[in-house]
Formats: structure tokens, sequence, C-alpha cells
């Protein structure tokens, strides 16, 4: 009897033990998203206060007390929309070739191949941005310089290439063979099964890998930094790409380190890196909730 | 082990009917596993033919290659004749989208896509330029031949997944029926409903049969007795006989497909 | 318009040349720097120490350096992913939860890298005063790989069957004996396929570390914590920025190359480890 209460005490402390390190490490985990946000948001806070109206403007000049943040906005979305219309439609075309066309074993190489080069990292990107590819640039279009926004998102393309094809080759794998085969078995094209069968069914997922590649798009720095030319300055006409910018990650990867802390030059970076924080985190978050649902309805 | 036919076993068909399907020395790989091998066999037109055998006798594998849906199954080879209703299938260079507009398949489990009933029905002549008024013709008869347009004729427009799987599968027939085949394929396709349902699919496969050649591989012994005009009996991967529905519930079979339609057992 | 079969020959058409320019992009790219890269390479190159601002001399203490702060930052993450793993798996009852613990790690996982840095420069750099650390720099990147280590050590562990817990406790085994001796070494598997994906994402990693762990030049083995280091990424970044002198491109490009491999080798070994640990837990 005094040995049967003996043992109920000992594993019941050691009990504690295991779950008081398990839940402490889930709460730390918890926590950090939460104190990131409260670290900018506190740094941030008297940006706006000391330099309020000339955040909307467009121009930035900090000896003159000027923080305009539009150039880097504008920058930012412009260089994001033109890697996304380059790397999607070529992403999702490359993905329904690997997965409707290729053979098991191909398609295995193919997914392994796509995966490593998921993990190229930006800096290289930015190596070979500044020393090949805006040199091509400058030729093609006959340019003083190739650090131009074009340069920077067909750089940006190339980098959420392969995450867009290996996402979305999942989403369309993940389509069930019952459907492929009783659509092929009523005698329609590939075309049709992929245009009526299969791409309905994925569509869920193929917008949520949208979703996230767009959020990596918007949070790359070294490799935009490089080549987008720094040039706070919206560019006329608007939709001159063939023009120097700025987007925020480029900002900040150049002048934080150069920035006193405390300053207001200071409090407007971070304060242009906690929105940036809220752009990506709605973006990804927005994914995975998307991912999710359609997982509910498989 | 897998193992040739006996050669020189008769084929007993109806004399009268034409042969629609036949096979010569046909055999199937997944990968190194041989699945079927050295199939003769002849079916016949405007026929009910059952395909009976144990588990992994290898009788959906031959039924599947009759419109080549095993092409997309990783490792599928095949191997010898296979020749449907005049097409060799063997060759690299036959017309898929023709071969299936002739041979139309229903599978096991009912895969209605998420369209409604109407669109289903329409889902295998989508490319093809009709008339409202033809398409609405089109859908009725497939229904009605499919002994579903009763039950569904007010409600063409809902989601095709409010109906029960009995229905479902039923409306897989009509869908299969509108591309207007000449053979009809059947896997199974009252192993997935209830028994109200499965008997109404009975019915109605058997007013389909002289308009269509019907094939269909089924476990249920005692619904093969009901309604099929000629048996195949498939065991390990071999064509052990074949024959009218009469003669292989006769005396007259060899042992071992009297003990399988009668016992239910197959010594492989 | 053209006829049903006409079209789907021209998708087969478009879809394969897609493939095929992703695929000469992609390859493209590696081709390129291992081309430019490998000349550079020598001995010398991977075992002396930068001169000239990196325009010669070589990348000893860059590999260094990085291998130090990947290092101290995967001991820094293990013990908390295998934690938290071990809560969301087997001490959270309600999905609702964990589908919330889920999403916060996966929020981890979208912020931007810069983000990691100017986060790191407010709190430790400054408001905390450690300064210019390499530590530092490895809690940062602790931090960032800890989304992806947890979530694969949680995957493996819920790949085990609900029988195997059944059966420890039937045998009077507590929940943490569970836990220790037969949930952890099937997440084992997840957690060293995590930490291999995350070290290979960390090494490569400029933006987290470029302003509060390292230093360009003057750097050799750090004495304190308190120290900078050189790292290969923001060695790259240093040489890319003088890419008019052909010198620092050549040491640029051979850097990048060395530190695309040392990618690759995590990256592969993530997938062995994926493919062979699965079947040791099973001999075990």
């Amino acid at each position: 009897m005094a040995e049967a209460r003996f043992l109920i005490r000992k594993s019941y402390s050691e009990k504690s033990l295991t779950k008081t390190y398990a839940t402490a490490c889930a709460l730390l985990a918890s926590a950090i998203v939460i104190i990131i946000l409260s670290v900018l948001l506190s740094q941030s806070g008297s940006a706006i206060l000391d330099s309020g109206p000339s955040l909307l403007g467009t121009e930035w000049n900090p000896a003159r007390n000027l923080y305009g943040i539009l150039p880097m906005l504008y920058g930012s979305i412009i260089v994001m929309m033109i890697a996304m219309t380059l790397a999607l439609p070529i992403g999702i075309l490359s993905a329904l070739y690997i997965s409707e066309t290729l053979s098991e074993k191909r398609r295995r190489v193919a997914k392994t191949a796509l995966e490593i080069l998921t993990g190229i990292p930006s800096i290289v990107y930015g190596l070979i941005g500044v020393s090949v590819l805006s040199l091509w640039v400058a030729d093609i279009f006959g340019l003083q310089t190739g650090r131009i926004i074009l340069t920077a998102g067909l750089l940006l393309a190339v980098m959420i290439l392969p995450t867009i094809i290996s996402l979305s080759e999942d989403a369309i794998s993940n389509v069930s063979t019952q459907y492929r085969e009783n659509a092929y078995a009523l005698g329609l094209y590939r075309y049709e099964v992929i245009k009526d069968v299969i791409l309905p069914q994925a569509k869920g997922d193929v917008i949520g890998a949208g979703f996230l590649a767009l959020g990596r798009a918007l949070g790359e720095t070294m490799a935009v930094m490089l080549v987008i030319g720094s040039l706070d300055r919206i560019p006329s006409p608007a939709y001159n790409i063939l023009a120097s910018g700025q987007t925020i990650t480029s900002k900040l990867g150049r002048e934080v380190a150069e920035s006193a802390f405390g300053s207001t030059h200071f409090n407007v970076l971070v304060l242009m890196s906690l929105i940036l924080v809220v752009l990506t985190l709605s973006m990804t978050l927005m994914a995975h909730l998307i991912f999710r649902t359609t997982d509910a309805h498989a | 082990m897998p193992h040739t036919s006996p050669p020189a076993l008769k084929v007993v068909t109806s004399n009268r009917a034409e042969t629609v399907i036949s096979t010569e020395n046909f055999s199937a790989w997944f990968g190194e596993n041989c699945v079927l091998s050295g199939i003769n066999s002849a079916i016949s037109k405007g026929r009910i033919t059952c395909i009976v055998g144990p588990s992994g006798s290898g009788k959906s594998t031959f039924l599947r290659s009759l419109n080549r849906i095993n092409d997309d199954v990783a490792g599928f080879r095949m191997q010898g004749t296979l020749s449907v209703n005049g097409l060799d299938l063997t060759s690299d260079n036959t017309d898929l989208t023709r071969l299936r507009s002739q041979v139309g398949m229903v599978f096991q489990k009912p895969c209605v896509f998420p369209r409604s009933i109407k669109e289903n029905v329409l889902f295998g002549v989508r490319g093809q330029k009709m008339s409202r008024l033809d398409k609405n013709k089109l859908v009725e008869d497939s229904l009605r031949s499919a002994a579903l347009w009763n039950e569904v004729s007010t409600r063409l427009d809902q989601p095709a997944t409010t109906l029960s799987l009995g229905q479902q599968q039923r409306l897989c027939i009509a869908r299969a029926l509108a591309v207007k085949p000449d053979i009809l394929l059947l896997d199974e396709p009252t192993a997935s409903v209830d028994p109200v349902s499965a008997r109404a699919i009975e019915a109605l496969i058997l007013m389909l049969r002289n308009t269509y050649t019907i094939i269909m591989v089924t476990h249920d012994i005692r619904q093969t007795r009901r309604i099929a005009d000629d048996v195949l009996f498939f065991c390990d991967g071999s064509l052990i006989e074949n024959g009218t529905s009469d003669f292989m519930f006769s005396k007259d079979c060899t042992e071992r497909s009297r003990v399988y339609l009668n016992e239910e057992f197959c010594d492989c | 318009m053209l006829s049903r079969h006409a079209l789907d020959k021209s998708l087969t058409g478009l879809i394969r040349v897609a493939f095929y320019i992703s695929m000469a992009l992609l390859l493209g790219l590696i081709f390129a720097i291992s081309f430019r890269g490998i000349s550079a390479i020598s001995l010398n190159f991977l075992f002396l120490p930068a001169r000239d601002f990196g325009a010669s001399g070589g990348i000893f203490y860059q590999i260094f350096g990085s291998v130090l702060m990947v290092t101290i930052a995967a001991v820094l993450t293990l013990p908390i992913a295998l934690g938290t793993a071990i809560y969301s798996s087997e001490y959270m009852r309600s999905n609702r939860k964990k589908r919330v613990l889920e999403l916060t790690l996966l929020s981890l996982n979208g912020i931007p890298s810069i983000t990691y840095g100017i986060f790191g420069l407010i709190l430790f750099v400054n408001v905390l005063g450690t300064g210019i650390s390499w530590l530092v720099g490895s809690v940062i990147l602790a931090i960032m790989m800890l989304p992806t280590v947890t979530l694969s050590t949680v995957q493996s562990m819920r790949s085990l069957p609900v029988t195997f817990r059944e059966n420890g406790f039937a045998l009077g085994f507590s929940r943490a004996e569970v836990i220790r001796f037969i949930v952890v070494p099937q997440g084992l598997q997840g957690l060293v396929t995590g930490l291999l994906l995350g070290l290979a994402r960390a090494i490569g990693e400029t933006a987290p570390i470029m302003f509060i762990a390292t230093a360009f030049s003057g750097v050799t083995v750090p004495v304190s914590v308190v120290e900078p280091v050189s790292t290969l990424p923001t060695h790259i970044l240093a040489l890319a920025q003088q890419a008019t002198n052909p010198a620092a491109l050549k040491n640029a490009w051979g850097a990048s190359f060395v530190l695309l491999s040392i990618v690759f080798l995590l990256s592969l070994s993530a997938f062995y480890a994926r493919t062979r640990l699965k079947n040791l837990n099973q001999r075990l």
C-alpha cells in the first residue's frame, strides 16, 4: 500500500517536471511574436508624433525633417507586382507540367531539385543581380545603369519561382486520382481535365501559395537592395520601371545601421518595418488559413 | 504463380453475336509484378459479360485496360494483342479520346464532380457544340436510361453532391451514357451502394443490354447469376475459363470454375 | 475557334515551355555560380584570412563565424523546439488551441528577415546594451529557426499511431515516461530534419545579423560573447558592393560557391534524414 502511494507520488512529480518544461517552451514560443511586435511598436510610436504629416509625403530628406515613406511603399508594391506577374503564370504552368506529365520517378527528382533551389540564399541572388543581371538589363535597354525597378522585379521573380512551383505542384497533385480517372474515362482531353476538374479543385491551395509568395516578395531585402538603385523617388511617369527606385526593405537595409538609435530617422525606419511586418504577416496568415480550409473539404 | 491459360480451351460464345473486343496472349505488369498473363478472350456485342474471380485475380486490371485508363498508373505496361471495336489498343498511336468516346466506364466508387446534376451529365460532351435544346434532350435521355430522371427532373441545377450514393452512381452511369458509347465498362458498380440501389442498378443494366455491350467486374456471384449472358472467370492473373452463363453455371464447366461459382472458393 | 485537339496540343506545349523556362533559369543559376565560383576556390582561399577588404586573401574567418553562429543557434533552438513540440503534441487537447499555436509559429516564419535584424538591434544591442555580439546573432537565428524545427518535430510525433502511447500507459508508464521513451524517439526524426533545414536557411541569412553581430574587417576568433564575428553572407554583401573591382568580385563568387555548397549539403542531409531516420526508429 505504502509502495503504491510512493509510486503515485513519484510519477506525479516527474510529470510535473516534463509538463512544466514543455509548457514553458510553448509559452516562450508563443510570446515571441508578440514581443517582436511590441518592440517595434515601442520604437515607432514617437515617429508618428514627431513627423506625422510628412510621412505621407513623397520626399525623404532627414536633414530637413522630411520623412515621406510613399516612394518606398510604391517601390515595394511595384517590384512585387512585376515579380508576381512573371513568376505566377510560369510557376503554375510548370507545376501543371510536373504533376500531369512527368512520370512518378521524374516528378520526385523535380520536386527534390525544387526544394533545394528554394534554399539558395538571397545574398547570392543579390550578387548575381548586381554583377550579371543589372549589366544585361542596362545593355538591352541602353541605360546608364541597370540598377532599376525592373531588375529588382526580374530578380525577385526568379527568387520566388521555386516556391510557387513547389507549392502549386503540391496543390495540384493533391487532387484525388478518382477525379482524374473519371474525367479521362469520359474522353476529355488533358487541357479540359486540367481546366474543368483539376484546377477548380486545386484553386484554394494555389491561391494560398500565391499569398505566401507575395509575402516573401514583399519581405525580401538583400537581392532587392543591391539592384534597385536606392533612389527615394517615385519615378515620373509612375509606370516607368526603367528608373531607379527604393523599396521598404532596401531602405531599411541601407540606412538602419547608419541612423542613430532613438533619433526620429531611426524611429521612422522602425515604423516602416512595422508596416512591412503587418503586410507580410497578413499575407502569410491568409495563406495558411486558406490551406486549412481546403484541407477540411478534402 | 501466374500461368498461361490452358491452350485448347474452347471459347464458348453465342454464335450469332459479333466480337467487339478480342485479346490474344495479352499480359500486363505493374513494375515487376505480373498481374495478367496470356489472356485469350473474345467479348460479344450487345451482351452482358461478367468478369468474376477472387481478389487480386486481375479482373479490374483487365477491365481498365479496355479503355487504357491504366496508362497513368506508375509502372504499368502491357503486351500482346488487345483490340476494341477494331482499334488496336497496344499501339502507342491509339487515339485515346476517340477510344473513350466509344468505350464508357463507371467506377466502383461514385465520383460526381462538384457541379450541378445537369452539368455532371453533360460533362463528357463539353467540347462538342450543341444547341441548348439538344443539350436538354441529351440530359433527359441519359437520365431516363439511367433510371434517374423521375427522381431529379425537378432539380437538375442542384449540386450533384446532394444525391444519395445510389443516385450518384446512377448519375455516373447517365454521365457515361451521354457520351453515347457502344461499350460500357462497369467496375463493381454496385459494391459501394445499398442493396436497394444495387437492385435498381441491376435492373437498369438489364435494360441497357441490347443497345450497349456491357462488361462488368463483380464480386457478387449471385448478381452474376441474375444478369450475366457470358462469364469470364479469372484467377491469379489468368483467364481460367469463359463461356455463356448457362454453360458456366451448369455441370459442364471445369471443376475449378464450378467450385468458385458455386462455393466462392478458389485455391490460388 | 480552335478545335479541342488543337487546344489540347497548345496547352500541352505551353506547360512544357513554361517548365523548360523554369528549369533553364534555375539550373542556369546554379551553373553560373559554380562556374564563376570554382575558379576562385583554392586551399589558400579556404584557409587564409581576408585582406584588402576581401579583395584578396581567403575566407577562413568568415567560414568560422558562420559555422559558429549557426551551431550555437541550433543548440539554443533545439530544447525550446522539442519542448514546444511535446507540449503541442502531448499536452494540448483542444484542437483550436493547437491551431492557434501552429499559426503563431507560422507567423514567426512570415516575418521578414530584416525585421528580425531591427528587432535584435533595438532589444539587445541598445535596450539591453549588449552591443554588437555574435551570441545575440545566434539568438536571433535561433528564433528564426524555431518554427521550422518545432513544426517538423510535431509532425513526426503526430505520425506515431495512438496505440503506441496506449500500450505505454497500459504498461504503467506515466505520461512523462511515455513521452520520454516512446514519443520523443519518434519525434527525433522530425527534429533532426527540421534542424538541418533550419540550419540551411540560417547560414545563408544576411539581414538579421548584419548590424547586430558582424563586422567586416579585422575580425578573427572572438574571445568573448560580446564581440562581432565575420560571416560568409555578410562578407559576400560587402564584396558585392565593390562589384566594380574584379578581384573583389571573384572572391565574392568564391565565397558564394562555398556558402551554396554548405547549404546544399545541409539540405541533402535533411532529405537523407527524412528518409533514413524513419526506418531507424522502426528498428529500435
